[in-house]
């Protein structure tokens, strides 16, 4: 026992996670070819727009249709199936918490894979600002309240239905990720209506930035992500965590050098144990750079399933070099 | 699903596009280019090109411009055809049809949430029971713009997407001739009404068909394409059964431009070199003769040409009807009298929409995410430009 936890805390996490990765974009991006239907509520940008491939669809986009219902039928039978795939999306979420996000995601695989391309081509990455993070921090919030106001006044009858599922009309994972299998069909503006034409127009400019922004910062849409901020605020229950000891951090600041989404509250903040931010994607990244025995650690329901040590962290900075200790 | 290649290749662009041919007149003498995609290969013996030295011709009923061919029929005004939209619908209608005038989203019978209620859906009947059900009513004329709703007493032949055949009872032995049905499963809901008269020695029947799709709440999910299949029944002696694409789903809607193929059956065998007529929603109409399999291919034309982009609605629902006369020297009784002739008329009605290359468009949307690529590149290209710019010490010229 002693020696396979041993064993995982000198695991290679980068290597882990590119197969883990790359495994679950294409079971999420193919699976669909294989008959693989893992239902509509998970809590990952597996888009629904990519209709041929798809092995199951975001949470948010059955959302929005079901809060555009109207309301008479919202607040009474349809209720009922709104509250079902929440609760579907809640137990598929608790498993994992955000570790969706670092491992699991389609578009957040994407973005780390233009970021892999970036360091090939040997151009250095850029960094926001501690006040813009600060900013920034809030922009996923405002996109969530809006997820979820629009449809509700869409079923009001405030607003037409052109305006439905207004943040996957935004989303570029429905502009780029229907591509992988061949599918083009979503790159087109929709000039049937105003509201139609700023979405899918929008979507469109968005999908151009996604794809300049992930080139040169690490996660870029992470920040504007709403998934990302409505699993923060139901994380509580969540079964994977990422603590923190505050009494052996050196406050060194490995963790926040290596961390994507520039947290630097991995690194300062010494009191409290559940470290987790809104923004965090559990890449645990920040797990594996540590290099004070336990001042950082993973628990799923409780249980340590990896954490850092000395020498976990030697051998991955040793990673690639000789045994023999000459330079490489 | 629509071809990949056609609107990258022909990108749209509403202004050069859809505004040019709304001021431009309507065309009656060619068919748009068909889609051909998500339909099956299917044994066409009438060509499209068929349909354009044949022509559309635009039936002098049709409001507004100058006509340029009358071709109203008395037996055409006869015409009986059954469709699942509500006659209140139609009497409201002027110049583009019955969505006409609305801006988007707003268009007529709408809910509260704003989505259109084209067809006499509803979830609950009035015994209260949740099993959804749908309607049909019987219309009278051969232009689905200028029809008027038509009574009778008759009983319809229901044919469910199962096979399963019943018979229903006219709702209302008053007004508009309009039966109700359930739907508890997923498919197409077959519905004919079978009218025989005796007109001196000759026995009329006439018989109109709807066929009417029942697609629940879900959405895009996989089904048994033998519910898809027409249904055929013995009761029913001329036919019009509209071919079913290679692609298509409960979802699958008739767009402008697409092909539509319909065979003839006189007692389920084929009739070859029987007159088809399409009209469309706006009266313009077509006829070919059937080819040996009993098979007309038509190519269903735009006719909705709204006057602005504002007044322009994707979910514009036209009608579109199909008619067959056939005679034969069918002898017997009816009525009480002797027949030597019986003259078949068939009719089936179905639902057809602007399609996405009306309305979306990839130059427009390649152009954006170029826009938005090249705007986020250069916005960090400046910025790293700016913070890199060489120290440069400040003098001061005391």
């Amino acid at each position: 026992m002693i020696r396979s936890a041993r064993w995982v805390d000198r695991i290679d996490l980068q290597r882990f996670r590119f197969w883990v990765q790359l495994t679950a974009f294409v079971l999420l991006v193919y699976g669909g070819y294989l008959a693989l239907d893992l239902g509509s509520q998970l809590p990952i940008f597996s888009c629904g727009y990519n209709r041929e491939g798809r092995a199951g669809v975001c949470y948010l986009l059955p959302l929005q249709h079901q809060l555009a219902r109207p309301w008479t039928q919202l607040f009474s039978f349809a209720g009922i199936g709104l509250l079902t795939g929440f609760a579907t999306f809640l137990l598929w979420f608790i498993v994992l918490n955000k570790g969706w996000c670092g491992f699991i995601c389609p578009l957040g695989t994407l973005q780390d894979w233009l970021t892999a391309i970036r360091k090939r081509l040997g151009i250095r990455y850029s960094l926001y600002g501690e006040r813009t993070f600060n900013r920034l921090s809030w922009v996923k919030f405002v996109l969530l309240a809006l997820l979820l106001l629009i449809p509700l006044g869409i079923g009001g009858g405030f607003w037409s239905h052109d305006w439905g599922a207004p943040f996957c009309q935004i989303c570029p994972g429905r502009v780029i990720l229907p591509l992988f299998t061949g599918d083009p069909e979503q790159l087109t503006v929709d000039f049937s209506s105003v509201g139609t034409t700023l979405l899918t127009g929008g979507g469109m400019f968005i999908a151009g930035l996604f794809i300049a922004g992930s080139f040169f910062k690490k996660r870029f849409f992470c920040f504007f992500c709403p998934m990302s901020a409505l699993h923060y605020l139901i994380a509580k229950p969540a079964l994977l965590k990422l603590k923190k000891e505050g009494a052996k951090c050196t406050k060194c600041g490995n963790c926040f050098n290596v961390c994507d989404m520039e947290i630097r509250a991995i690194a300062d903040d010494i009191e409290r144990t559940e470290i987790m931010t809104d923004d965090c994607t559990l890449c645990l990244k920040c797990v594996a750079a540590c290099p004070e025995p336990g001042a950082l650690k993973v628990e799923f329901a409780r249980i340590n399933i990896f954490e850092a040590t000395e020498d976990g962290f030697l051998k991955r900075m040793n990673q690639g070099a000789p045994r023999d200790g000459s330079k490489p | 699903m629509r071809p990949y290649w056609l609107p990258v290749v022909a990108a749209f662009s509403w202004s050069s596009a859809v505004v040019a041919e709304a001021a431009a007149p309507l065309r009656a003498e060619s068919s748009p280019t068909p889609a051909t995609a998500g339909t099956a290969p299917l044994p066409a013996t009438q060509p499209l090109q068929d349909a354009r030295r044949v022509g559309w011709r635009e039936h002098a009923t049709v409001a507004g411009g100058a006509r340029s061919e009358h071709t109203a029929l008395s037996t055409r005004a006869a015409t009986l055809w059954l469709t699942d939209t509500p006659p209140q619908r139609d009497s409201s209608r002027s110049g583009y049809g019955g969505d006409s005038g609305k801006s988007h989203g707003e268009a007529q019978g709408q809910n509260q949430g704003g989505r259109p209620q084209g067809t006499g859906a509803s979830m609950a009947n009035d015994s209260g029971d949740r099993t959804p059900t749908k309607q049909v009513w019987l219309r009278q004329g051969g232009n689905p713009q200028t029809a008027r709703p038509a009574s009778g007493g008759e009983a319809t032949l229901l044919l469910a997407p199962d096979g399963s055949a019943s018979e229903l009872a006219a709702e209302s032995q008053e007004g508009p001739y309009r039966v109700r049905f359930p739907t508890p499963e997923l498919g197409y809901y077959s519905v004919h009404f079978i009218r025989r008269s005796l007109e001196g020695g000759v026995l009329a029947v006439q018989i109109a068909k709807a066929e009417v799709p029942y697609s629940g709440m879900g959405h895009g999910a996989k089904i048994d394409p033998a519910v898809l299949a027409p249904k055929l029944d013995s009761r029913v002696p001329l036919e019009i059964v509209r071919e079913r694409g290679a692609d298509e789903g409960l979802f699958t809607r008739i767009n402008y431009g697409d092909p539509i193929t319909f065979q003839v059956l006189h007692n389920g065998q084929p009739v070859p070199e029987v007159q088809v007529t399409f009209t469309s929603g706006q009266g313009w109409s077509s006829t070919l003769p059937s080819g040996a399999d009993g098979r007309a291919t038509f190519s269903v034309i735009r006719d909705y040409y709204p006057d602005s982009w504002q007044l322009f609605d994707k979910r514009h629902r036209e009608t579109f009807l199909a008619t067959v006369r056939l005679t034969r020297p069918e002898a017997g009784e009816a009525q009480g009298a002797h027949y030597d002739t019986t003259r078949y008329t068939a009719s089936l009605a179905g639902a057809y929409y602007p399609g996405v290359a009306d309305y979306e468009s990839y130059s427009n949307g390649l152009m954006l995410g170029v826009l938005g690529l090249l705007f986020s590149g250069s916005a960090i290209g400046w910025f790293r430009q700016r913070r890199t710019r060489p120290y440069q010490e400040v003098h001061f010229d005391d």
